[in-house]
């Protein structure tokens, strides 16, 4: 299921950072990894996950290959999903803790 | 049904807790700003004021997602008292972001899948 591969691709913080740039606009792969700390044959590792799991797609102009994120696509909606179904649990944490502290 | 734009704005989440507080209390905790800080900080909201409010039962709040591209979302809280003399609070969090309503090149044709419940 396409879900379970989004999740999977975007559990490694590395390769969320890098969706998120992408997020922010196409990208090479060597502009994106300016100011992170990690090889080529890393990136297009990362970027071969992010591909296999329909998150990011890629589009050859001549020599140049620029990375991007479907603006409108399921994989935008899909990685919000991944997100928030970690975030909410989290927040109703913090709540129960609070719920503790406050007074009847 | 067969509009995808509908079905795009239905993309979210539908989440169900159980809280060991009465309804009133966890009102107060969901709905003051003071108390709603401390559990959902105000830098993940759009606007610290509710979209609307039914005190004692429902608020809604909009959210702006801190990363690119910050979709935009509404999430209600809705609060039932339950057997235990506890709450249930029902978390409905919808994507409604104007960008994800424009017609696209890839279709959510199942937006079954896309909803995700827990207990």
């Amino acid at each position: 299921m396409i879900e379970n591969e989004i999740f999977k691709a975007l559990a490694d913080p590395t390769r969320r950072s890098i969706f998120e740039k992408l997020a922010g606009g196409a990208m090479n792969a060597s502009t994106l990894r300016d100011g992170m700390e990690i090889s080529q044959p890393a990136m297009s590792q990362h970027l071969a996950v992010l591909r296999g799991a329909g998150l990011v797609r890629e589009e050859r102009q001549g020599r140049f290959v620029n990375y991007e994120v479907d603006p409108h696509g399921l994989a935008l909606i899909a990685a919000w999903l991944a997100k928030y179904r970690s975030y909410w649990p989290a927040r109703i944490d913090a709540l129960k803790d609070l719920l503790k502290d406050m007074d009847q | 049904m067969n509009d995808r734009t509908s079905d795009r704005q239905a993309a979210g989440l539908d989440l169900e807790y159980e809280l060991d507080a009465p309804t009133e209390k966890v009102w107060r905790a969901i709905s003051m700003p003071a108390f709603r800080e401390r559990w959902l900080p105000a830098d993940k909201l759009a606007d610290t004021a509710p979209v609307s409010a039914i005190p004692g039962e429902e608020v809604r709040y909009r959210i702006r997602d801190d990363k690119p591209p910050h979709l935009e979302s509404v999430v209600t809280f809705r609060l039932s008292p339950n057997d235990a003399g506890g709450t249930t609070l029902r978390i409905v969090h919808h994507l409604d972001d104007a960008r994800l309503t424009q017609p696209g090149p890839r279709a959510l044709n199942d937006n079954g899948c896309m909803q995700m419940r827990a207990a």
